[in-house]
């Protein structure tokens, strides 16, 4: 049977291992490249200063390194989209587009077994393509440090979706999904359509919502607010504003109405500050994901998106073995 | 149950309705069986259902005595009407995969039966294969299965003559080589008098004749008399009238009344007659 699905499949398979093949090649020639351009514009110092400037230009080096680096971040993010476009939909639709399911359901292999077989020769290779090319594209985009796409930061949506478990949870969830309508639809355009519109659906709330998902990390500080986190771009400032003496939450339209009644006494900081500790704000107070919480985030998105995989996965052999 | 295929209260239905109801009947072992009925019947829907496709809605379907439950009995082997090929793998390819889905599998059974079709390349892309080779391999690959009995949905429809008795003589060679049941529909009604030597006649999912081709064709007369005269005894199954005459098909009739020519009827006018019953009723 597995030798049935690897014939299927082999169009698929042989440009998996291609891409592979070129996408390690190049990242492995790249970043030599990289580090010697780095090193010969005098910019190892650069690496971890952020935003702030390092001495030495940096333009001409970001000019020649950025987009090999963004286009190579950007495949990695539409990878799996393309894996259950490709390999998910035409995995199971194919054959109940062309009939050929009829021929497998009336050997002795059962339905189950043809289905997780097919399954596994379809989404192993795809999920071993997507682990090598996070590794490798993370490994060269580590190297640039502060100086690539990577300063932005675990948070940034283009950087969070090719770390930690996404590249992969995402993999799984595209495939389930292809999968699914592809025998619901039981045809492969139809299946297509439904399975771009399904992922980009579904990352986009999960994008929208993600924050949401752990609850952030209290930073308390006195009046005036010296968290000094504003300018920070590599954690997340969830919720921020007043406390009162026992340490609850102002409401924001009472801070607000304060702090209008206050500029309008205060001159400034000195005045104002004072002001509104008067009116009750004791402490200010700063909801922060923070960048060691990452790891955390990643879990829980992962978690949502295997849920629904798992889901996607119990359906689709629930049309398999009433399909006739 | 008895019989290499029996079924009992076999009933299926789809969304537009009943597509086989109350279907009851045990076809006898080593027979070849003619399953015929108009478009629509339920041929496909019975013979789906035998080979463990299609799940029945109600009552139950045994093989050699042992139920057919949502998957393909072991004994059974089936072509469905679409010929079902990988059309992409070569003729080689796709009776490797034949084997590797079979636990009981026979190459030489395969081959045989390829070798004695001439004109099959094993190099050759299914897909590129003519209408008649395709059907050629497909029966070849349910053989390799060595069923006990063979499920046949319309294997000669897209054949040409030559292709339809090269066909039709391996299915004989099977019966008489390994003793074979095959249950076979087709609108070919006299290819199948060739072959066949037991009716199941199915109309709007009901069986309708059920029995040894030449018990049936007994059991019926084809009478022609005048116009005129009073409907004769028996079971009238289809009548067509010109202003002079009438030719009724009747069954269980006692005696031919005076005046009214009887004879017994053959294969194709007897379906003919029931068919031809089914399109006054559905109209």
């Amino acid at each position: 049977m597995i030798w049935v699905a690897l014939r299927r499949q082999r169009l698929q398979l042989i440009t998996l291992l291609v891409l592979l093949v070129v996408g390690s090649a190049a990242v492995l020639i790249m970043r030599p490249m990289m580090l010697a351009d780095l090193h010969s514009m005098g910019l190892e110092g650069c690496l971890t200063t952020g935003l702030e400037g390092c001495g030495k230009p940096k333009a001409p080096f970001q000019l020649a390194w950025y987009t090999p680096m963004r286009a190579a971040q950007l495949g990695l993010l539409v990878l799996p989209l393309l894996i259950g476009l490709f390999i998910g939909v035409p995995l199971l639709a194919r054959e109940i587009e062309q009939g050929t399911h009829v021929l497998a359901f009336t050997q002795s292999v059962s339905r189950t077994r043809w289905m997780l077989t097919n399954i596994a020769v379809g989404l192993l290779p795809a999920l071993v393509l997507v682990l090598a090319g996070q590794s490798l594209i993370n490994w060269w985009l580590s190297a640039a440090g502060d100086l690539g796409p990577l300063r932005v930061g675990p948070f940034d949506m283009n950087v969070f979706g090719i770390q930690h478990i996404a590249p992969v949870v995402y993999t799984l969830f595209a495939f389930s999904l292809g999968l699914f309508t592809g025998v619901l639809a039981r045809r492969l355009l139809t299946g297509m359509l439904i399975t771009l519109v399904g992922f980009v659906v579904l990352r986009v709330a999960l994008e929208t919502l993600r924050f949401k998902l752990i609850s952030p990390e209290r930073k308390i500080t006195g009046l005036p607010d010296t968290a000094g986190v504003y300018g920070e771009v590599k954690q997340i400032r969830v919720d921020s504003g007043y406390l009162d003496a026992q340490g609850h939450v102002v409401p924001d339209e009472v801070a607000s109405a304060a702090s209008t009644q206050c500029k309008a006494t205060s001159v400034d900081n000195t005045q104002f500050f004072p002001c509104m500790e008067q009116k009750g704000m004791a402490k200010h107070f700063t909801d922060m994901i923070t960048e060691p919480m990452a790891g955390q985030l990643h879990l829980v998105e992962g978690a949502i998106f295997l849920g629904v995989t798992a889901l996607l996965f119990a359906a689709t052999l629930i049309l398999v073995r009433r399909r006739t | 149950m008895d019989g290499a295929l029996s079924c009992s209260g076999l009933g299926k239905k789809f969304r537009r309705g009943w597509a086989v109801r109350d279907c009851s009947f045990e076809l006898p072992e080593g027979k070849v069986v003619a399953l015929v009925g108009p478009n629509g019947a339920g041929k496909s829907t019975l013979l789906g259902m035998a080979a463990g496709l299609i799940r029945p809605t109600e009552g139950e379907l045994w093989v050699h005595g042992t139920p057919v439950r949502n998957r393909t009995h072991p004994d059974v082997a089936f072509l469905a009407q679409s010929r079902p090929l990988y059309r992409d793998f070569t003729v080689r390819e796709q009776i490797k995969a034949a084997r590797a889905m079979n636990d009981r599998w026979s190459d030489e059974r395969v081959t045989e039966i390829l070798d004695l079709l001439a004109g099959v390349d094993p190099k050759a892309k299914v897909g590129e294969l003519s209408a008649g080779a395709r059907s050629q391999l497909a029966i070849a690959l349910a053989l390799g299965r060595l069923p006990k009995v063979l499920l046949l949905d319309e294997p000669l429809s897209d054949l040409d003559p030559l292709a339809r008795d090269e066909t039709l003589r391996l299915v004989m060679t099977e019966v008489a080589d390994r003793g074979t049941t095959v249950v076979m529909s087709s609108h070919l009604l006299g290819d199948l008098r060739e072959v066949c030597d037991h009716l199941l006649l199915i109309d709007k999912g009901h069986v309708q004749v059920d029995g040894d081709i030449e018990d049936v064709l007994a059991e019926h007369r084809i009478l022609v008399g005048p116009a005129d005269s009073p409907e004769p005894e028996g079971t009238l199954v289809s009548a067509t009238r010109t202003e002079r005459q009438a030719t009724l098909l009747m069954r269980d009739t006692v005696s031919v009344p005076d005046g009214w020519a009887g004879t017994e009827p053959d294969l194709e006018s007897l379906v003919m007659g029931y068919l031809r019953a089914a399109r006054g009723r559905r109209d």
